[in-house]
């Protein structure tokens, strides 16, 4: 049989760095817990120990050094081996055996003798050192520096296991969690959530049109989009216990523990309307964005307690996908009726096509009387699908009848243009016979309005489609 | 508890708490070394056998003065309080002593009672 002998990899850089750790010395003396049957010998050993600027606190016995320590933990624990009740080799092994302490606990057992036998049941017990009373003070405070250079390895190493675990699970540009740390943590908090009840939200929120940024703007634009965004999704979220990860590119998981549905609704509106309320600063210059948003909750499927976090990961991403297609810059909830109903999206912009100047003017005044709705024109044809596409306005208001390119085939080439497809339409038209109205909302269009129309009530008929769509 | 120092690792003031707590070391011990006579005399009435008790309380006894004499530096007096646990530590539990043992045992337990009249 060929048997091929394991061959060690060579280290890695960082491999290699972590077996290069310099032990970063506590610069805090460990606090010391001394325990002594016999007071004066406690007294003694304070009195040496303290002078080197330790702090020191005392026990009489071993089951008041395990209450001690639980009180207050001490890093170093100096104890006799001989003391009644809970004897010095039984605390030493009670202390072995608790997981609960933050930390080791450098162990010296002390006695009056110093035979073989003795030292060996004590380090088999778990000690970590072995003293004769008889030590002198000075072997004493040198013991100590012993043990602190030891507790010193432990603490580096920590911090360097603590960073290493903190950057598999994070995110480097947004300082957010990553998909791997959403993957693990997702699952504690399915079963948190099933242990406390009160429900459990995800939003999947993704940046819309995050390609044209970084086209336009450039990558590092794009991060610092990305960097902005992780930064108002983390204002709005107020609760310690409600993280974001990274999923990956510009999608990113939000997810609300002990969180019912309504109310991931506000916190995913909140989100939305951080996002869109104020353009972002970049290297590029300020940046538009808005945010698409899906939400789901354990209260909406059937078998909360077999949901897993894929399902509830796809659940959320048809919900984005809705939102996508709807329009963008709104949140979808899962198992809601029709998607802008519980948190519509506001009309924000319009754009007016009919190739008659005048009726343009007092269409656009019109509207402009609401106040906040961004009124557009055009005069149609080519011109009004490029402006389409570069303004990418919430709703689009179509003359029926126009020269060259009438209303129904602009709708026709908007809904073969990805880029246009989602967009509503509403038409305008003067010939408002049912058979003519039937016949444009077939062309998918969310409303007619009919010419003449009165100019004081335009908008609100305009909204009216807008929010019934 | 009292006693506390400062962190400045002041020696002069260990040194005068040695001092301190070695007086209240030897005052305890004079006690304990009474209570040792005491415990061989019950040995000496002979209740066969069972010791009463009274082995264990002396090698107890025996053992602390060592450890915390040790601690205190006190290296000739703990000596002394070892060869006194060791002696008790060779016979077996329960066992009965002769005269000579008695003998044996109450000429450590001198020894101790002469190392302390030292400090």
């Amino acid at each position: 049989m060929n048997r091929k002998s394991p061959v060690l990899e060579p280290l890695t850089t960082e491999e290699s760095a972590i077996t290069q750790i310099q032990p970063v010395l506590v610069t805090i003396a460990p606090r010391v817990l001394l325990v002594d049957d016999d007071e004066i010998v406690v007294e003694r050993l304070r009195d040496l120990i303290a002078a080197a600027g330790f702090e020191v606190a005392t026990a009489s016995n071993g089951a008041e050094a395990l209450v001690e320590l639980k009180r207050q933990f001490a890093p170093i624990v100096i104890l006799d081996r001989n003391m009644p009740g809970m004897d010095g080799l039984e605390l030493t092994r009670a202390i072995r055996d608790d997981p609960q302490f933050p930390g080791y606990v450098y162990i010296m057992l002390c006695t009056a003798h110093d035979s073989e036998d003795e030292i060996l049941t004590g380090l088999k017990a778990g000690a970590d050192d072995y003293l004769s009373k008889r030590v002198s003070g000075t072997q004493l405070l040198a013991r100590l520096a012993t043990a602190r250079r030891i507790l010193s390895l432990e603490h580096s190493l920590k911090l360097v296991i603590e960073e290493r675990r903190r950057m598999a699970m994070t995110d480097s540009l947004t300082g957010a969690h990553n998909r791997r740390y959403f993957m693990n943590h997702m699952r504690r908090e399915l079963k948190r959530a099933r242990r406390l009840g009160g429900g459990l939200s995800l939003l999947v929120c993704d940046i819309d049109h995050f390609k044209h940024i970084n086209d336009r703007q450039g990558h590092a634009a794009g991060d610092d989009v990305l960097v902005e965004f992780v930064r108002r999704v983390q204002e709005s979220l107020p609760r310690e216990y409600d993280w974001c990860a990274r999923m990956g590119g510009e999608e990113f998981a939000i997810v609300l523990p002990q969180t019912p549905l309504a109310g991931a609704a506000t916190v995913a509106e909140k989100i939305r309307r951080a996002v869109a309320a104020a353009p972002m600063a970049t290297s590029a210059g300020s940046v538009e964005v808005t945010v698409s948003v899906g939400v789901t909750s354990l209260s909406v499927l059937t078998d909360p307690g077999a949901a897993t976090a894929e399902q509830l990961l796809r659940r959320a991403d048809d919900c984005l996908y809705t939102s996508k297609n709807h329009g963008r810059d709104r949140v979808t909830l899962d198992g809601a009726p029709t998607p802008n109903t519980a948190t519509g999206k506001a009309l924000k912009s319009l754009l007016y096509v009919d190739d008659d100047a005048d009726i343009r003017e007092i269409v656009q005044m019109s509207l402009s009387l609401d106040g906040d709705i961004k009124v557009l024109t055009s005069d149609g044809g080519e011109r009004a699908l490029l402006k389409m596409r570069v303004e990418q306005p919430d709703l689009v208001v179509l003359d029926v009848m126009m020269p060259g390119m009438d209303g129904p085939t602009l709708l026709k080439r908007m809904r073969s243009d990805p880029e246009l497809a989602r967009i509503p339409v509403i038409f305008m038209t003067a010939k408002a016979s049912s058979s003519e109205t039937g016949r444009l909302r077939e062309l998918s269009a969310i409303g007619v309005i009919a010419k003449p129309f009165d100019p004081m009530t335009l908008g609100k008929q305009v909204r009216a489609l807008w929010g019934a769509h | 508890m009292g006693g506390t120092l400062s962190a400045t690792g002041d020696a002069a003031a260990v040194k005068t708490r040695l001092a301190e707590l070695t007086r209240k070391f030897v005052a305890r011990t004079g006690d304990d070394v009474a209570q040792m006579r005491e415990a061989l005399a019950r040995l000496d009435a002979g209740q066969g056998g069972d010791n009463g008790g009274a082995l264990a309380q002396i090698h107890q006894l025996a053992h602390r003065a060592c450890g915390t004499g040790g601690t205190l530096g006190l290296c000739a007096f703990s000596d002394a309080a070892a060869d006194l646990e060791h002696l008790i530590e060779a016979y077996p539990a329960g066992a009965s002593l002769s005269v000579a043992d008695r003998a044996r045992m109450a000429a450590v337990i001198e020894a101790i009672a002469a190392q302390l009249a030292l400090l």
